[in-house]
């Protein structure tokens, strides 16, 4: 095999025959991978590339003509001086101060007001704080054991009559407005025994109040010293749910705000202190299992990541509305679940463009299926899966077992369609369990060879290698069926 | 070299890299599907992160590719806080009216152009990214690098969006 350098040197120029296999049927992903390599140091090549693919000087022209007018830019000046200007309140301090900071800390800690000290200092916290309330508040993030939403800051009466909503009401907290320091003293002061601590810490100040005379349990808001606006809260109720709130400011004033020791491309939400009773494989598997009742699982685009603070983030695209209205329903009750629903990039297209061959259809579905097979087997190693419980191995191989054998069904489909064209050969014996990767690196070669098939005028190089793939796909996956054996039954 | 003449120096570099790229991440935000107001500001705000981070001492090899990464993160970030908000808001509304034709833009007379308008538009959004970063004169790696996936995925984003422009061309 070739070193991938060699193909970025000037002198390993790809012939015609590998540049055209590259943009019609596809070649192996560390060839592409090398052939782009050199055609970004290489002007010839990519010249010959474009003039092999009239599409992307079509797609150029078509782009300049629709170019969208460049706004009147602003100068960046004003906005690097605010930056120049926070960096300058960091002064560099010797070594030693870290060990005067512990200490400090640690006096700080001991020192913390509670009692009577601490319900005068909760007071003058939040008579500041509604002072400096704004008047034109932004949203807030709103993150519960059930999942996520944004909100208006303040309601202005139209009270929700979502289940958070109606809690809060029943607990006397104002739903309109949590995050008021008011609808917060408001509550406080109908309890008529609590027990109050005030935190300061890296320039936030954390009013906690507990009491056990309201279904609202706990309840703390964050001030920022600076500001003395109140920044977020967190509310705990006796069946230990729980929700937090987060304020969101808008996007040019959270550049300034924003500690820039943590800016970077992709900006992690907050650590969260929720306290979850399940593992995050548990409740993982739990997620994939409500997706998969939904049948949402393979060939829909949902994303299931671990996010930050052991939270499981879910995003959902182009889902109808009962569709999410079911999804929220069945995430419902798995803890510390954030589902996002971005809007769907191609809600303008009509239903009938998306109509495929029915071989395209299958292939689809096949890749779609070992992906999922394929993401199963990594999220869930054999170790991870040894140490869940038994329903949840049984909830694990049941998914494995219908996917593989839909994936199955899926095959013979394609199979079918295929030998109308042309004739496979008999399935060859294989001789171990095949891997979900190489499942899925067999499903990805044979969709494109079916896409290049069907899609393109010139597919006779796709049916010669489909002839020798699809076997393998069907055989492996058969395999792949069996080697999953029998329901686990302790 | 002293902090002040570091920090004249990289808001030098970061001046300098704004004239040059701001329309180039603007139109990619664009085409992310961000309404003009947000991408003009998440824009801005990919090049004020830059600086931010050079003035802590980040070395960032390659800027170009770093601000249209993050540019797109920020406008992912914004997608998805919309699509919370509702499921086809205003920004999306008058985004779709933005990007498609009207008076100012109305150059294209070609039928087959106009079909490949609409191909266009019904290509992924990866698919479309990666024919609009290209376009935009940014190497193979960079793509990968802004959309955070490998560059032979590039590759067969590409490869996949001019197969269906092909198809529906003909």
């Amino acid at each position: 095999m070739k070193d991938p350098r060699e193909y970025t040197a000037q002198a390993e120029h790809p012939d015609e025959e590998t540049l055209r296999a590259f943009l019609r049927e596809g070649i192996r992903a560390q060839e592409t991978e090398q052939i782009l390599l050199h055609l970004d140091r290489c002007t010839a090549c990519e010249q010959r590339l474009e003039e092999l693919e009239p599409l992307f000087r079509l797609h150029r022209e078509l782009r300049i003509a629709n170019l969208p007018k460049s706004p009147i830019w602003g100068d960046l000046s004003s906005a690097m001086d605010s930056i120049d200007r926070k960096r300058r309140t960091r002064v560099p301090r010797p070594a030693w101060m870290g060990t005067v900071a512990a200490g400090a800390a640690i006096c700080a800690f001991l020192l913390w007001p509670t009692g009577r000290q601490a319900e005068l200092r909760a007071e003058t916290l939040l008579r500041q704080a509604e002072r400096s309330a704004s008047t034109e508040k932004n949203r807030l993030e709103v993150r519960s054991s059930a999942g996520s939403f944004i909100r208006p800051a303040v309601l202005k009466g139209k009270t929700g009559t979502d289940a958070v909503g109606l809690r809060f009401a029943a607990a006397h907290y104002d739903w309109d407005d949590p995050l008021a320091p008011a609808s917060y003293g408001k509550w406080r002061d109908r309890l008529k025994t609590k027990k109050v601590t005030v935190v300061e810490k890296g320039g936030q100040a954390r009013i906690e109040t507990d009491t056990s005379e309201s279904d609202l349990v706990a309840a703390s808001l964050t001030i920022a010293e600076n500001s003395m606006t109140v920044i977020a809260g967190r509310f705990e109720f006796a069946d230990r749910q729980w929700v937090e709130i987060t304020a969101i400011p808008d996007a040019v004033e959270g550049t300034e705000l924003m500690p820039m020791a943590s800016v970077s491309p992709r900006e992690p939400a907050p650590a969260p202190s929720g306290r979850f009773v399940q593992t995050l494989p548990e409740r993982e598997l739990h997620v994939w299992a409500a997706l998969d009742r939904l049948d949402l699982s393979a060939g829909t685009p949902v994303s299931v990541e671990a996010g930050p603070g052991d939270r499981i983030q879910v995003i959902a695209y182009r889902l109808e509305s009962d569709q999410e209205r079911q999804l929220r329903a069945s995430l419902s009750g798995v803890e510390g679940v954030i589902l996002e629903l971005p809007p769907a990039d191609d809600s303008g297209v009509p239903a009938s463009s998306k109509a495929v061959d029915s071989a395209i259809n299958a292939s689809e579905s096949i890749l779609a299926r070992a992906h999922f097979l394929d993401r199963l087997a990594s999220r869930f190693p054999t170790l991870i899966e040894a140490a869940l419980s038994q329903p949840d191995r049984k909830t694990l191989w049941e998914m494995r077992t219908r996917h593989i054998a839909l994936m199955n069904q899926d095959i013979e489909a394609l199979g079918n369609k295929l030998a109308k064209i042309a004739r496979f050969s008999p399935l060859s014996p294989s001789s171990a369990t095949p891997s979900t990767q190489a499942l899925l690196e067999s499903a990805t070669v044979v969709d494109r060879l079916v896409t290049g098939v069907f899609a393109t005028a010139n597919s006779d190089p796709s049916w010669d290698r489909l002839r020798e793939e699809f076997p393998r796909l069907r055989q492996m996956s058969l395999e792949y069926a069996r080697s999953l054996g029998e329901a686990p039954s302790r | 070299m002293d902090q002040s003449a570091d920090r004249a120096v990289h808001r030098q570099q970061v001046a300098d890299l704004y004239s040059a790229e701001r329309d180039g991440v603007y139109r990619s935000l664009i085409v992310v599907g961000l309404t003009r107001a947000k991408a003009e500001e998440s824009t801005q705000e990919a090049f004020l992160r830059l600086y931010a981070e050079l003035r802590n001492g980040l070395t960032i090899e390659n800027r170009r590719a770093w601000v249209y990464r993050v540019a797109h993160n920020l406008g992912v970030d914004v997608l998805a806080s919309q699509a919370r908000e509702s499921n086809l808001s205003e920004a999306m509304i008058a985004n779709i009216a933005s990007n498609g034709r009207n008076v100012e833009d109305g150059l294209i007379e070609d039928e087959g152009m106009e079909n490949l308008r609409i191909a266009v538009k019904r290509l992924s959004k990866q698919q479309r990214l990666c024919l609009e970063l290209r376009a935009e004169g940014l190497r193979y790696q960079d793509i990968a690098e802004v959309l955070q996936i490998r560059t032979s995925t590039v590759g067969e984003f590409l490869r996949r969006a001019i197969q269906h422009l092909r198809k529906s061309s003909q």
